[in-house]
């Protein structure tokens, strides 16, 4: 097996785990379960861009995946400061 | 295959089944402290491996510097953006504090109208001590 043939299994993977995440994004029941899919999709993001610049030998992509890391803590935190501020008491409970 | 690669397809292999067990724990974990604590540490873990596979794949010397660099720079920020969403929940939603074992931050939250009374007599420091005299 050559090392492209691992990047694809690796990208299966990561895509698989990207559709999990989706799922708590679908069904997270209050806006913090949402901001943590949120936070993982991000990161998700950064490891499909250093893959796929592997992937296609395009090392300018990785540029790409550090731009994609800062956006994804800012959004984070712009997310944690909305929740705070927000002082919304009655959201559903995320008990199961 | 030559032995980096065997290297790189190790690294990238370990990241993506951290990443996946870190997504696995977001959607099976019962609350959302749990749910942050998956996604703060497996997520790290598994996107740093997966960095420093890319930076291994490119055989060159300042790539792999910058990749180390966007390592530092999550390594630094993902605690950050989980610490403020987990203060963010924890002043929001009071029930989900009943479940915590230990809870520091509730420690902080009695001493602050403490701190705020302590702070108060300075800007009255002239009339607060004639009273005290006077006793």
């Amino acid at each position: 097996m050559t090392i492209e043939t691992w990047i694809d299994i690796t990208l299966i993977i990561l895509a698989a785990s990207l559709l999990i995440c989706f799922v708590r994004l679908y069904i997270g029941p209050n806006p913090p379960n949402r901001a943590v899919a949120f936070d993982t999709i991000a990161m998700h993001a950064v490891g499909v861009f250093a893959l796929i610049a592997m992937r296609s030998g395009a090392p300018e992509l990785l540029d790409a995946a550090i731009v994609t890391a800062v956006l994804g803590f800012v959004g984070t935190m712009m997310f944690a400061r909305y929740i705070e501020k927000s002082n919304v008491q009655d959201w559903e409970s995320d008990e199961e | 295959m030559t032995t980096i690669e065997w290297v790189i397809t190790f690294f990238i292999l370990a990241g993506a089944l951290f990443m996946l067990i870190g997504a696995v724990g977001i959607v099976r974990f019962p609350d959302v402290f749990a749910r942050m604590h998956a996604a703060g540490m497996a997520t790290t873990v598994g996107i740093s491996a997966l960095l420093l596979g890319a930076g291994f794949f490119f055989s060159d010397e300042f790539l792999f510097y910058r990749m180390l660099v966007l390592i530092l720079l999550i390594f630094a920020t993902s605690p950050i953006s989980t610490t403020a969403l987990t203060r963010a929940v924890y002043h929001n939603e009071p029930r989900l504090r009943k479940q915590l074992r230990h809870d520091e931050m509730a420690v902080t939250i009695v001493e602050e109208p403490v701190k705020e009374l302590a702070g108060s007599p300075p800007a009255h420091t002239p009339a607060a001590p004639a009273p005290h005299v006077a006793d």
